[in-house]
């Protein structure tokens, strides 16, 4: 947007500018012009009182607009609305008291139901040579568009359409240029060059500077913002979205980086995200998830259900905060950034009635590995027996070779005898036991039958997705309600998920002063149904039934120790089921001189029930007698915050304070029975546990957890163009509530519009902004009760009297830390923001530095105390990055369309202090502080630095000597002695890559067709090395199971990469992981209006979408790069309906 | 407009003033788990502490690849069997470093230490509160403290000879610490034999059965004793027990079967029903785990099966002559190949893996008289006992089903692909323990004997010994031979060899062979005594000379003949008589130092180790 003229962008006033601004809006807009121009006379029954003298105008229009319904469009450049006028009026019709106000002015009014549009008269024609142009606005779907500002480039002179979108604008000279802009549409210019008419399409707005952005307890509008806020509107994603919201957001915003869906479920925990790096450290995998998980906020409600729960339909725009100034609202545990969900209002208008449905499947993505045939089986059973069992007993050549096979030279006699096999005469059996074949493989490699087993293990799933939603608004009550039905099935045999969500957001305006609403989310979600995963004990020559075809095989492959995987599936029945209730009820009071008083009440309910029983029908558990567990647990949570807001303009000054009180309290209730023996039988289950006669469990587990925060917050603009933003916030939560409960965070930030500026001169540059913040965050992500010495009750036996009971034993597996307090996180964040060639291009980038301080960590305690690790605060963490983000329309030709959005991420961090133990190193004498080798945290490195032994590559046979020094065997990996010592210790290991990708990439492109749209959605993680543990061929006994279809090392097939198959454990090789994925590829058609009118359908479009159609890892020698496994890739057909 | 902002001010205002910071609501409230402040405060709330010691010591013998395992492979009695893995204890030098991560699916060697040190932490806890809680009367109190120091005494006499010198901690440790030092063993030692000297007059004559007793108390102290060279010491302690009218040898059948013709006192004696019985007066300690009471936190089975016999199931493992699979592990009347089961085999022996496998030194060498009943059928199974039992045998009909399991065809050839694992000799009168709920049974919950009163004679046997009273040394050794129906030994045929054969005999998985083999070992270094092997040891040379490496080398011959298994040769080495201490312990003891065993990496950094000497209230610890 252009600087001349964006002051002069139409202004809205009063509460309804928020509503307005957002683009959506404008499409509220028109639906109501077109729905009230024939029945509406509310301009005609309404009667104004008012009494001003000499006030300016803008006064006198904001008080109308406070006594009625009646808001103002107007032009500031061209209305003068610093004009002191004078007028008294009571109880007239607005016609009256605007021609009172207008009377004698150049300005020229006209009422569209309760809006009032301004414009100056065009002037008398009093010049020559002039032009008359005419034309008509509308949007890119053909409605015209009412209010649009014209005006003839470098004059104040200019005009704005009237309800039909039609414009008539006189004597203006040959070749001027004409301004078109429109709040939320891109402005466009046109020369004359003698044309008479023109006829304008305005586009969507997609710099978006006016649009709104969410910063937690309010809004702000995008240019106003100071911090790194990245905002995607959830219609822009829901052409490929699936019923899983974490998908949209995967690849969706830079900074953002959200794992690979690998369920029917999908992914529903925000530890499956990351923004901006890792900062906590943690020993367990998982935790170390969690600790940097970002914080989730749904509606204002922090938000600690599951994401499964929040239906992707409901959802109206994401907001990720990313730097410390604008999390820091959130202090106390923002430090991993923030996720905010708004979900859909009813919009003004007729109501939206809005069904879509998706049907699809799901089935194993191209990359990965097959399950050995038979022959391959059977070669690779051999390769192992020959790598491993030659040396134990010396035996003959061709020793594991079929008698069809026989190495030149060896007799089928001497073949016989190697084992005293001499008096068998069958050849089959003979060989086949050599080979580890139980009975049941011999008789069917005899019956020449083979199991292909990927049937019983894989599936093609079955997913639906069928939503309906009705929304709507009028001046009382605005409503959005919607139910969704979810059936997903998995890859996995019976995998399955399926849940019922629904929603109701209402928003009533009381009185004028006086607004309330609710918004609540419900679902009722089943977990239950037991997936199979991929057994490698089924080989290729196992049985899956006995011989009447129905039952199943108790040991498929002879190997007792490992049922038939499908009798868990059949003799263990689950219920896994969750109702949840999310819920906010709030009120808003509009006070005096600006300020508004908000009070929220954020309740959470999650009842859970995990029944499970095990049927005495399983051969395994026949001798139970039948075994089944209840477990409820009840969650109940609730979070007040009670928001007063002053929201004030003072000419170039525009002040925006917050000051929220919060409290929340989190109760959790839990309870588990699990008994056996069950009489007369067990055909109940877990439906009647009074039947069982044995106890094997019963406990109950309750916790509870209280915290507040108090915080307030600035934002101050002055001439639009100079923006400032500070907070404060300080936290209590119980955690930490014996010598630490509280803390405090705070923040500021500027921003500087350099755009705006009178000297700032580069007409090809729309847009330059730049950023500066800096804030305190914190992290309470530990465990509720982690602060305190906890002692674990337990049973044990104890024979007193000749009878054996229970007594009790007690022990502490927690050491209490009393001093416990919240990890900070301190941050700088320095962006820029820029637009160009009229929008063409546009993007931002933002560089970041973060210390993590007091990291709560699990200090590692020698194990002499007798505990492993105590949470304590120490050491600190440094994360630095950047994150740059580019736009592009690429072509824009009435019927063709193609924009891109490109963004790299760049992350490294490094552990500058652990426990600050200092320690003379014995040989160099220097002081150096001391490592955590344990956790392979290591000071001056990153946390996901690998830390390991170095493979050379494989020892081959003609190195078998030297290979026996280090006790390994040709086919093991040769790994690096650094100091020659002859054995593998902590000091021949050596720094090498990174576990994390330090480049991320995202790429998406849409093009547009007439009616077709195309979109790619494509991401990349660049640089990251890891393990390939399978590249030891070690995950499976080669004597009784079956394998991938992979390489393995022999003497005659050597190589370096494959070892052996079960290759000495020592030594894992490190593969670059680099891979590049197209997440998403969705082709839509949207059926032509025109033939939609008829029907009374505003809308309607279908599409096919992919998800995970292909990845591509150059390096890496397994299957899917991020899941290593077998991984699901999606196809579905959407079809979308609005009435 | 008055009106409603009056209203909207009065209801802000209200809202406002219940807005209270109050750090009551931020206090945290733990709703199910005791807190030690209002839990450790009287007799029983400190001896739950103590039934967690009980607990965690039952963890070394139960579930799979306990840590006891760890003490017959490192010794002369067994060795490693899991060939099918790598990551198991066979190259010893090769795989028993300070780095190696102690504790895989294979072996737990490293809970020795964790939870040996987890077991000292609630022994503290109890010393250090003894004070403040609140007593009956004296006997309740020391009873308690002296259970409590026999617990710390109990790990400590295990650590020194496992590790050697180790930190020594005496006090409740309440926050982090990492400034540990290491301690002389011997010194650990002297405290230990305080600490016991002290229970072994407070400590109840009668206890719950599981509990400990004046009799372990005295049991443990003849061990400490021995190992400081307080050998008269040792005598009387010994004595304590087995004068102390409530144990006595069993040596009249008794039990269940003791009707049972076929079937003898040895038998009696190890049965699962027969261990807790009152008449049974040899049980000195008894870890106590209950098929009904399953319920007791530890859901571990006693799956001693699973460790300890060969792994006879394993497809295609024995084959007959004919070259056919012979033998299957499923239950009677599973389905093999379509064909019924009807030769039970895994109901009556169990399904044993042989994590670890007997030397020949205690399948053969070791016994020298035909009519021991440890070592005859059906106390003692040998393969060949074992029948060819797969049902596919009888449906094609090969001749050897239902025959005899043989090693060798007749042409001389191997008939058995894995003889470490899947064939060898074993005392299923003690390693068979029912497991009732498991079709294909590994051992179930069951008792174990822990200390056991022929363990007593075989130590007062030992103290006789170092004192050259070999004729009371003899009769010792004989009351428990005897009892096997074995013949008498005389007083010259009496030395530590023949002492530790008996203990082989008598105490195959049930004494800590590795522990017992280097106390004896520190006793020869100590005493400077000739061994009967000849050689004379000290203390200065311990880890390079010692009588422990010379008696492994001596009788297993897997370690003395480097055999080959598929993934390594077996192998030890001198230094091996102490465990390394593991990096993750050195690590994080960042403000202190641990000294590394002679031998292994880091050794080289050791300083001299600190010493207990005694004094008021638990003594102090301090240079040397």
């Amino acid at each position: 947007m252009n600087k001349n003229n964006s002051v002069g962008g139409l202004l809205y006033h009063s509460l309804k500018k928020l509503l307005l601004i957002m683009r959506i809006a404008i499409f509220l807009l028109l639906v109501e012009f077109l729905q009230t121009q024939a029945t509406d006379t509310y301009s005609q029954n309404t009667k104004l009182s008012i009494s001003f003298s000499n006030t300016e105008l803008v006064k006198v229009l904001d008080k109308i607009e406070n006594q009625s319904e009646f808001y103002f469009l107007y032009n500031e450049k061209l209305i003068d609305a610093n004009r002191k006028v004078s007028i008294e009026a009571k109880d007239k019709p607005i016609e009256d008291v605007l021609k009172s106000l207008f009377s004698g002015t150049d300005v020229e009014y006209s009422i569209i139901d309760r809006k009032i549009i301004l414009a100056p008269a065009i002037l008398s024609e009093s010049q020559q040579n002039g032009k008359n142009i005419t034309g008509k606005v509308t949007d890119l779907t053909g409605a015209t568009l009412p209010g649009v500002s014209i005006v003839v480039k470098g004059t104040t002179k200019g005009v704005i359409t009237d309800i039909d979108g039609n414009f008539s604008i006189s004597n203006i000279p040959e070749n001027a240029t004409l301004q078109f802009s429109f709040v939320g549409m891109k402005m466009q210019e046109f020369t004359v060059e003698g044309r008479t008419t023109i006829n304008v399409k305005l586009e969507d707005e997609s710099i978006g500077l006016e649009e709104v952005v969410a910063i937690g307890y309010g809004t702000v509008k995008k240019k106003d913002l100071t911090g790194a806020v990245t905002r995607i509107n959830a219609e822009d994603l829901k052409k490929e979205a699936t019923s899983n919201m974490t998908s949209m957001l995967r690849g969706s915003i830079p900074g953002l980086a959200v794992n690979l869906n690998t369920s029917a479920k999908g992914l529903s925990s925000s530890s499956d995200m990351l923004v901006r790096g890792q900062s906590s450290l943690r020993t367990d995998a998982s935790d170390m998830a969690s600790a940097n998980a970002p914080l989730i906020v749904v509606d204002g409600m922090i938000y600690y259900g599951d994401l499964s729960d929040i239906n992707p339909i409901d959802i109206g725009s994401f907001d990720i905060l990313k730097d410390a100034s604008s999390t820091a609202i959130y202090g106390a545990r923002a430090a991993n950034g923030v996720v905010l969900i708004t979900t859909k209002k009813g919009k003004k208008g007729k109501p939206i009635i809005n069904l879509s449905s998706s049907t699809g499947v799901a089935y194993n993505s191209p990359k990965h590995f097959d399950m050995n045939n038979g022959k391959q089986f059977i070669d690779r059973r051999i390769a192992g027996f020959e790598a491993n069992e030659r040396y134990q007993i010396s035996k003959g050549p061709g020793y594991y070779t079929s008698s069809e096979n026989l190495p030149s030279g060896v007799t089928l006699d001497q073949w016989k005898a190697y084992d005293g096999s001499g008096s068998g005469d069958d050849l089959n059996a003979i060989w086949l036991n050599r080979i580890g074949f139980a009975p049941i493989e011999i008789a069917n490699y005899e019956a020449g039958k083979e199991t292909d087993f990927d049937k019983y293990t894989w599936q093609t799933g079955l997913t639906q997705d069928y939503n309906m939603s009705v929304s709507g608004s009028n001046d009382a009550v605005s409503y959005y309600i919607s139910l969704g039905y979810t059936k997903n099935e998995g890859i996995r045999y019976n995998e399955g998920f399926n849940t019922i969500r629904s929603r109701i957001n209402l928003e009533a305006n009381i009185t004028k002063w006086l607004k309330v609403g609710i918004n609540t989310q419900m679902a009722f979600r089943d977990e239950s149904p037991i997936a199979i995963e991929n057994n490698l004990y089924n080989t290729p020559y196992s049985s899956m039934y006995e011989a009447d075809g129905k039952t199943l095989v108790y040991a498929p492959s002879g190997y007792v120790n490992i049922p038939n995987f499908w009798l868990e599936m059949k003799y263990h029945d689950r219920s896994i089921k969750y109702n949840t209730m999310n819920s906010k009820i709030y009120g808003t009071l509009k006070l005096p001189y600006g300020f508004t008083f908000t009070s929220e009440f954020m309740p959470r309910f999650n009842w859970n029930r995990d029944y499970e029983s095990w049927s005495s029908q399983h051969p395994l558990w026949a001798s139970q007698g039948g075994r089944a567990s209840r477990q409820n647990t009840t969650i109940s949570e609730w979070q007040i915050n009670n928001i007063l807001k002053w929201n004030k303009t003072f000419n170039i000054h525009a002040f925006d304070i917050t000051l929220v009180q919060n409290a929340e309290k989190n109760q959790f209730w839990s309870e588990y029975m699990y008994r056996q023996k069950f009489l007369p039988n067990d055909v109940l289950g877990y439906h009647r546990m009074q039947a069982a006669s044995e106890d094997l469990e019963i406990s109950s587990n309750d916790e509870v957890s209280t915290g507040d925060a108090l915080l307030a917050r600035l934002n101050y603009t002055l001439k639009s163009r100079y923006n400032f933003t500070s907070s404060f916030r300080r936290d209590g939560y119980s955690a930490f509530g014996q010598s630490n409960p509280r803390a405090s965070f705070w923040s500021t930030a500027i921003g500087w519009t350099i755009s705006e500026e009178k000297f700032f001169n580069v007409s090809w540059m729309d847009v330059l902004k730049f950023r500066l913040s800096y804030g305190t965050n914190g992290n309470r992500g530990v465990g509720i009760y982690d602060a305190l010495a906890n002692l674990t009750s337990q049973k044990y036996v104890l024979i007193n009297n000749g009878s054996a009971g229970y007594v009790t034993q007690l022990y502490a597996t927690r050491m209490a830390n009393s001093k416990l307090k919240w990890e900070q996180t301190a941050a700088y964040n320095s962006g820029i923001d820029f637009a160009i060639f009229k929008g063409r291009l546009r993007g931002n980038l933002e560089v970041y530095y973060k210390q993590t301080k007091n990291l709560l960590i699990p200090r590692l305690l020698p194990d002499i105390t007798g505990y492993t690790s105590v949470f304590s605060n120490a050491g600190q963490v440094d994360n630095k990055g950047f994150e740059f983000a580019l736009s592009s329309v690429n072509i824009n030709k009435k019927d063709f369309r193609w924009n891109s959005d490109f963004s790299v991420t760049f992350n490294r961090n490094k552990i500058i202090h652990l426990f600050g133990d200092f320690k003379t190193d014995l040989v160099t004498g220097n002081v150096k502080e001391v490592d955590d080798i344990t956790n392979k945290w290591f000071i001056g490195h990153a946390i996901d630095q690998i830390w390991d032994y170095n493979i050379l590559g494989i020892w081959q046979e003609s190195e078998a000597t030297m290979a026996k020094t280090y006790g390994f065997s040709p086919g093991d990996y040769k790994i690096e002695d650094v100091n020659n010592d002859g054995i593998f210790t902590d000091a021949d290991k050596k720094f090498q890559g990174y576990k994390s990708p330090p480049f991320r990439l995202t790429f998406r492109n849409n093009f547009q067709y007439k009616n077709w749209e195309l979109s790619i959605k494509m991401y990349s993680s660049l640089g990251q090395s890891l393990p390939n543990i399978y590249l030891k061929n070690g995950q499976a006994y080669y004597d009784r199971s079956t394998y991938f279809n992979v390489p393995y090392w022999t003497p005659e097939n050597p190589g370096n990469k494959w070892t052996r198959i079960m290759s000495n454990e020592t030594g894992i090789l490190y593969e670059n992981n680099s891979f590049v994925r197209i997440d998403n590829l969705s082709l839509s058609y949207n059926i032509p209006r025109t033939l939609l009118n008829k029907f009374s359908i505003a809308n309607c479009s279908f599409s096919l979408v992919s998800d995970n159609p292909f990845v591509w890892a150059p390096n890496w020698s397994w299957m899917d790069p991020e899941n290593n496994s077998y991984t699901p890739s999606f196809l579905s057909l959407k079809l979308n309906l609005t009435l | 407009m008055k009106k409603y902002s009056t209203i909207a001010f009065l209801m802000l205002t209200m809202t406002l003033l219940n807005i209270r910071c109050s750090n009551e609501f931020l206090t945290p409230k733990p709703l199910s788990f005791y807190a030690p402040e209002n839990t450790l405060v009287d007799a029983n709330g400190l001896n739950s502490l103590l039934i967690a010691c009980l607990s965690k010591t039952r963890n070394e013998y139960y579930g799979d690849s306990n840590p006891f395992n760890s003490e017959a492979v490192f010794s002369d009695v067994a060795v490693s069997g899991c060939t099918d893995e790598t990551n198991v204890q066979m190259d010893l030098p090769l795989q028993v470093l300070p780095d190696v991560p102690m504790d895989t699916k294979n072996h737990t060697l490293g809970r020795f230490w964790t939870e040996g040190y987890k077991r000292i932490q609630y022994a503290n806890v109890v010393i250090s509160r003894m004070d403040q809680a609140k007593w009956n009367n004296d006997e309740e109190r020391n009873n308690i403290l002296g259970k409590a120091y026999f617990h710390r005494a109990n790990v400590y006499y295990r650590l020194v000879h496992q590790y050697g010198d180790v930190p020594l901690v005496l006090d409740e440790i309440k926050e982090a610490k990492l400034d540990f030092f290491t301690c002389s063993r011997e010194s650990i030692l002297r405290k230990c034999k305080k600490d016991l000297e002290f229970a072994a007059l407070w400590v109840y004559t009668v206890s719950p059965i599981g509990d400990i007793n004046k009799a372990a108390v005295n049991h443990l102290l003849t061990k400490v004793n021995l190992s400081l060279g307080a050998f008269d010491d040792a005598i009387t302690s010994a004595n304590a027990v087995i004068n102390d009218g409530v144990h006595k040898l069993m040596t009249a059948r008794f039990g269940a079967y003791k009707n049972d013709p076929t079937h003898d006192i040895i038998w009696d004696l190890h049965q699962v029903e027969n261990k807790a019985l009152a008449e049974n007066t040899e049980r000195i300690w008894l870890f106590v785990s209950d098929e009904s009471l399953t319920e007791d936190g530890a859901s571990q089975k006693l799956a001693v099966m699973r460790q300890t016999t060969p792994f006879w199931g394993g497809a295609g493992k024995i084959k007959t002559p004919t070259g056919q699979a012979g033998i299957t592990d499923q239950s009677l009347g599973a389905n093999v190949a379509g064909f019924q089961v009807e030769i039970d085999i895994v109901g009556k022996y169990g399904r044993g893996i042989a994590k670890i496998r007997p030397s020949t030194y205690s399948q053969f060498d070791l016994w020298d008289d035909v009519n021991d009943l440890r070592h005859k059928f059906p106390n003692w199974i040998r393969m060949e006992d074992l029948v060819y039992n797969s049902p596919i045998l009888k449906n094609i009909s090969d001749p050897y089903y239902n025959k005899h399991l043989q090693l060798y065809a007749s042409t001389g050839v191997i008939l058995c692909t894995d003889t470490i694992r899947s064939w060898f000799n074993w005392p299923a009168y003690k390693l068979f323990v029912p497991d009732p709920t498991n079709p294909l049974p590994q051992g179930g919950y069951a008792n174990w004997y822990c200390f056991r009163l022929a363990e007593t004679y075989l130590l007062r046997a030992e103290a006789y010994f170092w004192k050259n009273d070999l004729a009371s040394a003899a009769k010792d050794v004989n009351a428990v031979r005897t009892r096997a129906g074995c013949g008498t030994y005389t007083p010259t045929q009496i030395n530590i060899g023949t002492i530790l054969d008996e203990r082989a005999r008598e105490l195959y998985y049930e004494e800590p062979r590795k522990t017992e083999l280097t106390r004896i070992a520190y006793i020869l270094a100590q005493t400077g005594k000739t061994c009967y092997n000849g050689k004379t040891y000290n203390l200065a040379n311990f880890s390079t000379n010692n009588f422990w490496y010379d008696r492994v080398i001596e009788k297993n011959k897997f370690y003395r003949e480097q055999v080959r298994a598929p993934f390594h040769n077996y192998k030890v080495a001198e230094w091996i008589v102490l465990w390394p201490i593991s990096a993750t312990a050195i690590n994080a003891n960042s403000l202190g130092h641990i000294n590394q065993n002679i031998g292994y990496p880091g050794a080289e950094s050791n300083i001299l180790p600190l010493k207990w000497i005694d004094g008021p209230g638990d003594g102090s610890i301090v240079k040397q």
